[in-house]
């Protein structure tokens, strides 16, 4: 079941996530929408971000490849140098700094994308935002409704939507 | 997350985005006459096209001139956003909402407007492709080592970044804006907001991607202006060749491009009615700003004049000296009047600091900006190291076209940004009407 719950202050909506993290639902069950970023205590909704792991992955593959096209080029051109590079480290680590940095956008970028999901996104319809409110949308079983409900009235919800998931 | 608690008040957003669903006679006036002005520089550059680099005013032995310093100015202009945005965002500087964005967008133009400029210089310019690493015929790679080279590979990530850094933020202003528009307008926005439903995981990932964008960003930018110096650093021209060149560089850009982000505001608070947003504070800040970096500016010319004075290297003095007493003296007492003279008296008194003269002190500012570029590239090479050689430059109506089409460029891309997009980020916009 998915359950849709609307609140009129940031307070009741920080409550009502504390009511259903002490009812045991894990961050992953629970989500928030709200046309600005809402101030949460610490750990009460954490997130898990890849997206510092995906700018330094970002950074080492764009490395990477620069440093083998260099290598290549160097190579490529059949000039009879006795073995001494085309092209000086010091060139070399200019442009090799500039595509490790795009690199790094790269990561960062396609993360962000990935991780907010702004791409593809299954699921049920996200609630039509407001100015003034802030919606919870919960997943969970049938047997615990009542309680995710119970939860969402004494934080002061001001509607409450049930769905099944195949809506 | 670090961000703002509470709901937002609907009359921001109202007066925010004001500007976005109805455009006066006025405002199409302005762009009309921008239009004309970019076409006319457009037609300046077919004409050079058509007859040949030898219409611009380049003579021996100056074959760097305008187009180069403009070249420079403008990526000087493009660290007015990012940069500026990027520090004040990691350092959390609260005051920085309502300018941020203007900033940003003025980086993604002056690029634009930049990385054009030495493809008019190309003359052939149908042969710009050469620059990009391919391997041609002869197995011939780009010079790895060539300073031109470097400066494509900055200037394209700076682009890719910067826009990238304005375009991250707008995702939620674009979301919202889809459902209060119609037409071409909804298509547009729904399209750029891409599937963005203002969940938690999305506000999460958006702040995340923001602070390393800043991080990244920063050293990029830092990196592009180095490169630009570098472009003359590595010329063993006498007063190029220096060391400071680099830092000298940045400062130059950082300050010229905090005068072009007062410009921007300036016009904005006045065209927009946006007085409640863009508040004396911001400017008394940017104020601040451009005097310190007005001290920084003239530390470094005091430094970069002081040895070439005293060391007297005669290829070196030569320069020296036309610039202090010589030909170009007019330019460079100009620059130093208008650079720090007029800045210091004005913004250093606390009574004197306002919008007003926060404003004046910006336009005297670019203009002495413009003038240290040109006498950078072209005061140089007018005097190599055999006197025989000495000459002189002046410009063409086909450059000083090209040039004003320049700055007018910028002024019609951002009347058509500020039609089309909300100039402050209103959801991150923190109780400023209030404060």
């Amino acid at each position: 079941m998915l359950l849709t719950a609307e609140f009129l202050t940031a307070d009741s909506t920080v409550q009502a996530v504390s009511a259903l993290r002490a009812e045991g639902f894990s961050a992953n069950d629970i989500e928030l929408f709200s046309y600005r970023p809402l101030e949460l205590p610490e750990g009460m909704l954490e997130r898990r971000s890849h997206i510092s792991l995906a700018a330094v992955l970002g950074a080492l593959v764009s490395g990477t490849l620069t440093t083998a096209f260099i290598f290549f080029t160097q190579h490529n051109y059949p000039l009879v140098t006795g073995g001494m590079p085309l092209v000086s480290g010091w060139a070399t680590g200019v442009v090799s700094f500039e595509l490790i940095m795009a690199g790094a956008v790269a990561g960062v970028v396609l993360a962000f994308l990935r991780e907010g999901r702004l791409l593809r996104r299954d699921g049920a319809p996200p609630p039509a935002l407001k100015d003034d409110s802030a919606f919870l949308r919960i997943e969970c079983p049938q047997e615990s409704v009542p309680r995710v409900v119970r939860c969402f009235e004494v934080a002061g919800a001001q509607d409450i939507v049930e769905e099944t998931e195949t809506e | 997350m670090a961000t703002v608690a509470e709901i937002p008040d609907p009359r921001v957003r109202t007066e925010l985005w004001r500007p976005l669903s109805r455009a006066g006679s006025r405002y199409w006036i302005a762009v009309t006459l921008c239009a004309v002005i970019v076409a006319a520089g457009l037609a300046a550059w077919g004409y050079q096209i058509a007859k040949g680099l030898g219409i611009a005013g380049y003579r021996r032995p100056v074959f760097w001139a305008f187009y180069e310093a403009d070249f420079v100015f403008w990526i000087g202009i493009s660290h007015a956003g990012t940069l500026i945005s990027a520090i004040l965002r990691l350092t959390h500087a609260g005051w920085r909402k309502p300018v941020t964005r203007a900033a940003e967008a003025i980086t993604v133009f002056a690029l634009m407007i930049g990385a054009i400029l030495p493809l008019i210089h190309l003359g052939r310019v149908w042969l710009f492709y050469w620059l990009i690493p391919y391997p041609n015929t002869r197995l011939l790679w780009p010079n790895f080592r060539s300073p031109l080279l470097w400066d494509l590979t900055a200037i394209f990530t700076y682009l890719i970044a910067s826009s990238l850094y304005l375009y991250l933020p707008l995702i939620p202003d674009l979301a919202q804006l889809a459902t209060r528009s119609r037409g071409w307008q909804r298509n547009l926005y729904r399209l750029l907001a891409l599937k963005w439903v203002g969940s938690d995981r999305q506000w999460h990932a958006l702040e995340r991607a923001m602070k390393l964008m800043a991080a990244i960003v920063l050293a990029i930018a830092v990196s592009v202006h180095t490169v630009v110096a570098w472009d003359f650093a590595m010329a063993i021209v006498p007063m190029w060749h220096s060391t400071i060149f680099g830092p000298y560089f940045v400062v130059g850009a950082i300050f010229s491009g905090i005068a072009a982000l007062v410009i921007v505001m300036a016009s904005l608070r006045r065209f927009l009615h946006l007085e409640s947003y863009l508040r004396p504070l911001h400017f008394d800040n940017l104020g601040k700003l451009l005097l310190l970096m007005s001290l920084l500016w003239i530390y470094f010319t005091v430094a970069e004049h002081l040895t070439i004075w005293y060391g007297k290297q005669p290829a070196e003095y030569s320069v020296f000296e036309s610039r202090i007493y010589g030909d170009f003296a007019p330019y460079f007492w100009s620059m130093v009047i208008l650079n720090f003279v007029v800045p210091f008296m004005l913004l250093s008194i606390r009574r004197l600091r306002s919008i007003r003269t926060v404003t004046i002190c910006a336009v005297t500012v670019l203009i002495g900006m413009w003038i240290e570029r040109f006498l950078i590239v072209v005061n140089a090479l007018s005097r190599p190291r055999l006197a025989s050689a000495w000459g002189a430059y002046s410009p063409t109506w086909v450059e000083i076209t090209i040039t004003a089409a320049s700055f007018v460029t910028m002024t019609l891309l951002y009347l058509l940004f500020a039609r089309l997009f909300p100039v402050i980020a209103v959801w991150e916009y923190e109780d400023v009407a209030h404060g």
